[in-house]
């Protein structure tokens, strides 16, 4: 323990030097907008921000960069909450109740909530990744194939508590967002499905493309609307800042979610949106009122929103013990160290101390940044309500296709939103749940993969599902998600029938 | 004249002679920014590529203009071709950056297009092919290794990062080929990525890692895996120092992934020679060399006639290996 406060002074030492506070500022701020503003993701930010760090020490490269990653899950949410256009795929769940929350008058509050939320799950994070990262790298490695896909399957379990009200018609929406994940090529055979020939869709369809076509373009057009029969209701601020009530109902989600969201950040695959989304189910089951959790509910943004960034720690697990990385955005981590000098390997903790405490010691300097910006902002964010529907459509119309166009600079992506948009129009009159799609999406293609790289290695037999434990374990817990609320309303309205 | 106006007449001479230098170079190509695409996601083989040559060529000052790195992943490569042909057949500003993936997946007829519809510029690099186990698993040597995956041809899966058809399947395939093992038995697990392939191996769900040193070098550094044997016609040197070849145990197998960049089909000749030029100084250059021995790859530098008839060569052998694996008639 002593020897981890000696290093923790080292990296704070590092992370105090002026042009490390300054890079680790630089960071969080451009992480924060690319949070806010919908499209471009941490890793291709990041990837943008590359030529920044030429010629740096790799300490300094790393404490810009992952301040953008970090920065990034903080800024998500705040385009989810005011106009429910996600601004990143792991805000995706915070739609549900942040929008809710914004149409009450509440958008102060849930915002307030999930900058408060982010600051103490990135703490906690950054803390258990200090004490826990090494022996936590081992437990992820335990994750091949075949747990990856229990995992998958038990992520998917999960829409049972997105459904709303009707499970069938939550479990449709799921199977659309996998069809949409089948296109593209497939990796364990290249075999190229679903792209009529147009090469742009060989990587298959971007999340935050569908994500800002189901969500905000449907958004608008069903408002427009609801404005046209002067139904479109928001009402007026109340307060903006949250009171004490409301932070002491949220922080034993934000606890819970930190913790949930850490250690699936450290397992392999979609870590952020996977943290998000089994958070919300957990607080949603946990709950004593769970038909609140879509009307508005604040532990539905706190619990998602803390994940995402505790997720964000977690993430790094892999690439700082074992120099792996294991997504998209520590793989560009991965290649700013290789650009430093610096190559990852299982002993860097022991060969750039500087690098991996440095990091360690500015991540809770940028926590700490962080909140300082986001809070302030909320008050100005608040504002953007106030600009009279008419005006604010057409301008988060804008954004949203200037988001979407942002991702990989296709015009395609513009037409996929549009047509998408007007899918989720319909999705929300007749009653579908929107979220399912994403998870099914972000979800399908790890799913499938991780199976046929099962079927792989075991020459095409099941029983290597038997033999992992961690795989049993994981399939039994996703039958408990769907079955449980069952069990428990039926035994409830037994005994409702019985007094 | 005093001292004085020697001194002024002299400041003069070099400030007329640097606007006519700085004009002249105004002039020369390249006179725009210039773009490096990586054909892939960030952190890649194809993305250190292009922002390491960036980098040296800008270090090193070869290159007056602002250089950018863009990546345009897809298809393995197709959509950023799919654009150099068709929307930027006459840009001279760009590069992209390509490798052995490129011919390997014209020989199974994945890509619609060939390095004929381009125009090939330089390779600049290899990285040659390993095979490696955890460091706690049963096989000391590559001996031993391959006298096990005669006796269970199916038994040994291989983890790669590559699809099927593609570099690390084929390496897996010339090998059993020299072992006489019948090629429909290969297990061939495809990874997203030398990491997560490493991953599975480090975790104990493979037996055996396929795929090029450089992706390896930090682990085989630190000891966490092993590398058994070497897919190359010569030793290495650093890390790798004393890894023996295949060919050391009777299986006859080189197989180098190299990495250079190709422009669009209209380059003009001019600004062809330009960048043969530039990147022929580029590998010479002290930076380039530190870069190399970093990322444990092998100077290869290639232009003109002698990279047409590498391609040439490589693709021939990479269709008849397509041929006999069973992945195209």
């Amino acid at each position: 323990m002593i020897e981890i406060l000696n290093h923790l002074g080292y990296g704070l030492q590092i992370a105090l030097v002026p042009i490390n506070l300054l890079y680790a500022f630089i960071g969080c701020l451009v992480g924060t907008l690319i949070g806010v503003l919908p499209g471009i993701g941490p890793a291709g930010g990041m990837a943008l921000l590359i030529p920044l760090t030429y010629g740096k020490e790799p300490a300094s490269a790393i404490i810009l960069l992952a301040g953008i990653y970090y920065g990034a899950m903080y800024g998500g949410s705040t385009t989810s909450i005011l106009l429910n256009v996600p601004g990143e795929a792991a805000s995706v769940v915070t739609t549900l109740d942040g929008y809710q929350m914004a149409r009450k008058g509440r958008a102060g509050p849930a915002l307030s909530i999930a900058a408060i939320g982010s600051f103490i799950a990135g703490t906690i994070g950054v803390a258990l990744l200090m004490l826990l990262g090494p022996p936590l790298a081992k437990v992820a490695l335990q994750f091949g194939p075949a747990e990856t896909f229990a995992l998958m399957v038990f992520g998917l379990s999960t829409v049972t508590s997105l459904a709303g009200k009707s499970v069938r018609k939550g479990l449709v929406a799921t199977t659309f967002g996998l069809m949409l994940a089948t296109v593209g090529s497939d990796l364990p055979t290249g075999i190229i499905r679903f792209t009529f020939d147009i090469p742009k869709l060989m990587e298959g369809v971007d999340i935050i493309v569908v994500a800002i076509g189901l969500f905000a373009v449907s958004e608008i057009l069903s408002s427009a609307e609801e404005m046209r029969a002067g139904e479109f209701l928001v009402e007026k601020v109340s307060r903006i800042w949250l009171s004490f009530q409301d932070f002491l109902q949220s922080i034993g989600a934000i606890l819970r979610g930190s913790f949930l969201g850490f250690f699936i950040g450290v397992l392999p695959g979609a870590a952020h949106v996977t943290a998000s989304f089994l958070s919300y189910t957990l607080e949603k089951r946990l709950s004593k009122h769970p038909e609140r959790f879509g009307q508005g509910e604040i532990r539905g943004v706190a619990a998602p929103e803390s994940a995402n960034n505790s997720a964000a720690c977690g993430a790094l697990i892999p690439l700082l013990t074992m120099g792996l990385p294991a997504s998209a955005v520590t793989a560009v981590l991965y290649g700013a160290l290789l650009m430093t000098g610096v190559r990852p390997s299982p002993f860097l903790f022991q060969k750039h101390p500087d690098v991996v405490w440095g990091l360690i010691g500015s991540m809770y300097i940028g926590n700490v940044m962080l909140l300082i910006l986001n809070l302030p902002l909320v008050a100005l964010w608040v504002k953007i309500l106030r600009t009279p529907p008419r005006w604010l459509f057409p301008i988060v119309l804008a954004v949203s296709f200037v988001g979407v166009y942002s991702v990989n600079a296709s015009a395609l992506d513009l037409l996929l939103a549009t047509l998408l948009g007007v899918v989720g129009y319909f999705m929300r009159r007749l009653d579908y749940p929107l979220a399912p799609v994403i998870l099914g999406l972000v979800l399908g293609n790890l799913l499938e993969q991780a199976l046929r790289q099962t079927l792989m290695i075991s020459g095409g037999s099941l029983d290597i599902f038997w033999r992992s434990p961690i795989a049993i374990t994981l399939f039994v817990l996703a039958a408990a998600v769907v079955a449980l609320p069952k069990v428990l309303y039926r035994s409830q309205s037994k005994l409702e029938v019985e007094t | 004249m005093n001292m004085k106006r020697c001194l002024r007449w002299l400041c003069l001479v070099l400030l007329a002679g640097g606007l006519v230098f700085h004009g002249a170079v105004q002039a020369a190509y390249p006179d725009k920014p210039v773009e490096f695409i990586a054909p892939a996601n960030p952190g890649g083989g194809w993305d250190l590529t292009c922002r390491m040559s960036s980098q040296v060529l800008k270090e090193a000052g070869l290159v007056a203009q602002p250089m950018v790195v863009a990546n345009k992943p897809g298809g393995f490569g197709v959509v950023a071709m799919t654009e150099m042909t068709r929307s930027r057949a006459q840009d001279q500003n760009t590069l992209v950056a390509f490798s052995a993936v490129l011919t390997t997946q014209m020989a199974i007829k994945k890509n619609p297009f060939t390095y004929k519809d381009v125009t090939p510029v330089a390779a600049l690099f290899v990285d040659y092919g390993a095979i490696a186990v955890k460091k706690d698993a049963k096989y000391a040597s590559f001996k031993d290794l391959i006298e096990d995956w005669k006796k269970q041809p199916g038994g040994i899966s291989f983890a790669g990062s590559s699809p099927p058809g593609g570099l690390d399947h084929m390496r897996i395939a010339m090998m059993a080929k020299e072992l006489g093992l019948p090629l429909k038995d290969l297990r061939y697990v495809a990874f997203q990525g030398g990491a997560d392939a490493l991953a599975a191996l480090l975790g104990g769900h493979v037996t055996a890692f396929v795929g090029e040193a450089g992706e390896i070098a930090g682990h085989a550094e630190s000891g966490t895996i092993r590398p058994l044997a070497l897919l190359s016609d010569r030793k290495l040197t650093g890390i790798f120092e004393k890894v023996p070849m295949a060919s050391e145990f009777g299986v006859k197998v080189s197989s180098a992934n190299w990495r250079g960049f190709y422009g669009a089909p209209g380059m003009k000749k001019e600004v062809l020679t330009y960048w043969e030029d530039t990147f022929g100084k580029m590998v010479k250059t002290k930076q380039w060399a530190d870069v190399l021995e970093k990322q444990a790859w092998v100077d290869l530098f290639l232009t003109g006639e002698k990279l047409q008839k590498f391609l040439d060569d490589e693709l021939t052998m990479y269709q008849n290996l397509a041929k006999d694996l069973g992945l195209v008639q």
